[in-house]
């Protein structure tokens, strides 16, 4: 029987024979470990290796164990042994991978380092207080702001104006009551992100010593998770009160979550009240959140409400130039163009389109021309194009209203069955290239102008009649996918 | 007669890049191997295009550069909140994500995003505008780079059984992969799992793997595997 200081080198010898080198420096040489008569803890630097081990090779160490220690347990910890030699992280000199990949060794270091810090300091609990309320220090840092998110890189065309302008008052001057809270609406990648940051960059430029933080509202809901735990509440609270800007994207992400949706009443009534500014995102208008409490909603209508819309085709064309500016690529005006004519949807898409433009020529090695743009996006391409069809819109919207498909054709004029026409006109238009003749003749031969009338009735009713707004945007994602 | 019993020694080959056929797609491999290239890729395309090989053939890349490295697979698993600390992080079928699982990757994309270190690739078998996921994930998978991956031409397809019959040394006429293409179901991994039935058949049965041992397979086996 092996004596207890042995084990753990007689068991790296083990292991290392049974498991490739690849394997043995990645997992296993990153542990250290204490062997004694009651049992063998073994401590991993972080949480992956920690959970990697447990699942892949924890049954394999317990076996030899067994086999060198007698029947002992095995635990496993994150941290590092109280006698570990500093240099228990790095892989093997020799199996390291090329020089040119050094910084994951170098990593590793770190990692194991801190959790040494960890593991040796005498209290643990502040450490874990201190990661529940992360980014109390000073500096851009601790604003977790994406610095490059700036007025001057925001492109602005009619979608986003009037909110921008509304912005570019509350950087000036946080804190104005007619401007707060700030509640930025719309879509998904659209640039709301973009536009908050910028206020908090702005705010941070004129101030450096404002307390600012910007914040996803999934992270704040996690974290708050995690300052129950963590019994770190007090401090939690502390912080988010003493804020002087506080930026909180998604906002819809509190839907249904009680516990949540009360700290943050608290946060933001103390905010407001001492006159600090809270800036918002959500994807949609405040009364249409579901799953919100009413007293939030309602004071998320206090300051300023404005909405950010889908850029059209000179603000897509700008975001590219302005994009491919950044990336110190060059693209020609009319390339530009034919890209942004293609890709619609949103923000996001239209980067990633661009992207795999890059990505192409520099695969290929030729410039960006008209062509190469054709070939790169080729698949992008014909995606889009595959397009709905207005029967299946018709077929769709009708067992949506529970009414007939022979009732999109019809002359019948009552409400339960004009309202669902409309809807579905209005869809047709939105999502086919079908001119509007064209369409008012698929719904029975009807009038261009009524097609017209349906899509503004609808878009009317879309702003104040929240169970149509909701049928139209189930609708809409129900066509997409 | 007693059939003959096979021992199962049979090796399988890791899904690598080179072992990928890519004439089509070998744009991919080039944009997922790259040195500092765009940290997040989307893949799309069909069942059975190689997909998943890719993710995994990826991650065996990601393990060879020593990165911690972590394959998920939304069809069988749930996402782990720990996966955020792997360097390399491979989402199969995101199709399939449930809501939660959702709201997981979205929050493992955007502190991958915010850290600016790390990698992310995903697969599914819709385009990104088009996968059934929420709208603020689905915006997401469009974002970084997304590639189709192509299915395989016939010729492909005869290609790749040719190499996996010459890896475990096995002796077949094209006749037989061309009745097979024409006869079985064409998606690779049926076409691979086939070549592997049909190989234990023929040492059982000890006949050289022909047209006619084929057929007689097929008439005894499952139409759908």
């Amino acid at each position: 029987m092996t004596e207890p200081e042995n084990f753990w080198p007689a068991c790296l010898t083990r292991l290392e024979e049974e498991l490739s080198s690849q394997q043995f420096n990645t997992w296993i040489r990153p542990l250290s470990a204490e062997a004694g008569d009651e049992g063998v803890v073994l401590y991993a630097p972080n949480r992956f290796i920690l959970q990697f081990i447990k699942d892949r090779f924890l049954a394999r160490i317990e076996a030899l164990a067994i086999e060198l220690l007698g029947e002992v347990s095995v635990e496993l910890r994150i941290g590092a042994a109280a006698g570990a030699p500093v240099a228990v992280a790095r892989p093997a000199p020799a199996s390291s991978a090329p020089r040119s990949n050094g910084t994951p060794a170098a990593s590793v270091d770190v990692e194991s380092a801190v959790a040494k810090v960890a593991a040796n300091a005498p209290a643990v609990a502040p450490t874990a207080k201190q990661t529940a309320v992360k980014a109390i220090g000073g500096g851009h840092e601790s604003t977790r702001l994406n610095p490059s998110f700036t007025f001057d890189t925001l492109v602005t065309g009619k979608g986003n104006q009037l909110a921008r302008a509304a912005a570019m008052q509350i950087a000036e001057n946080p804190g104005d009551p007619a401007y707060n809270p700030l509640f930025v609406y719309g879509g998904v990648g659209l640039g709301k992100t973009h536009l908050i940051q910028a206020i908090g960059n702005h705010v941070y430029l004129k101030n450096p010593q404002a307390k600012i933080r910007y914040i996803h509202a999934e992270r704040y809901v996690a974290d708050i998770m995690r300052a129950y735990q963590h019994k770190a509440f007090d401090e939690f609270k502390r912080y988010y009160h003493s804020l002087d800007l506080l930026l909180i994207d998604d906002i819809q992400f509190f839907a249904g979550k009680n516990r949540t949706q009360e700290e943050f009443f608290y946060a933001f009534n103390a905010l407001i009240e001492g006159g600090k500014q809270v800036i918002m995102t959500c994807d949609s208008y405040p009364k249409q959140i579901e799953g919100m409490e009413e007293r939030l909603i309602s004071r998320f209508s206090w300051g300023l409400t404005v909405e950010i819309q889908p850029p059209e085709l000179e603000m897509r064309v700008a975001i590219l130039m302005k994009k491919a500016e950044a990336d110190n690529t060059k693209l020609d005006h009319n390339v530009a163009f034919f890209i942004a004519q293609n890709v619609r949807s949103n923000v996001r898409e239209l980067e990633g389109a661009l992207k795999r433009v890059v990505a192409y020529a520099r695969f290929s090695n030729q410039s960006i021309t008209m062509e190469l743009v054709k070939e790169a996006l080729k698949d992008i391409l014909a995606a889009g194009n595959r397009q709905v069809t207005i029967e299946t819109i018709q077929k769709t919207v009708a067992d949506y209203y529970k009414i007939k498909l022979s009732d999109m054709h019809s002359k019948k004029r009552s409400r339960d069955i004009a309202r669902p026409r409309q809807v579905a006109m209005t869809l047709a238009k939105e999502l086919t290239s079908l001119s509007l003749p064209n369409i008012g003749d698929a719904f029975g031969g009807r009038d261009h102008t009524t097609v017209l009338h349906a899509c503004k009735t609808i878009a009317e009713m879309r702003g104040n009649d929240s169970e149509i707004a909701h049928d139209y945007d189930t609708l809409l994602a129900m066509l997409r996918n | 007669m007693l059939d003959q019993l096979v021992l199962d020694l049979s090796p399988t080959p890791l899904p690598g890049f080179d072992n990928f056929l890519a004439q089509r797609n070998s744009e991919i491999i080039a944009a997922l191997t790259a040195e500092g290239g765009e940290r997040f890729v989307y893949l799309w395309g069909e069942p059975g295009c190689g997909k998943t090989h890719l993710l995994q053939a990826w991650i065996a890349h990601a393990e060879l550069l020593g990165r911690a490295s972590i394959y998920l697979d939304a069809k069988h698993e749930q996402l782990p909140d720990f996966a955020r600390e792997a360097s390399f992080i491979a989402v199969d079928h995101v199709d399939e994500l449930a809501p939660d699982d959702q709201i997981m990757l979205f929050s493992i994309y955007n502190s991958l995003k915010e850290s600016g270190e790390g990698r992310l690739l995903m697969a599914g078998h819709q385009p990104p505008m088009q996968a059934p996921v929420r709208d603020d994930l689905r915006t997401r998978l469009g974002w970084g780079l997304v590639f189709e991956v192509k299915a395989l031409s016939d010729d492909d397809k005869l290609a790749a059984l040719r190499h996996h019959a010459a890896e475990r040394q096995l002796a077949i006429g094209d006749d037989v992969f061309r009745y097979l293409l024409t006869h079985w179901r064409r998606d690779l991994a049926s076409l691979i799992g086939m070549l592997d039935m049909l190989d234990r058949y023929s040492l059982a049965m000890r006949r050289p793997i022909t047209v006619p041992l084929v057929k007689n397979v097929l008439q005894t086996a499952p139409t759908e595997s």
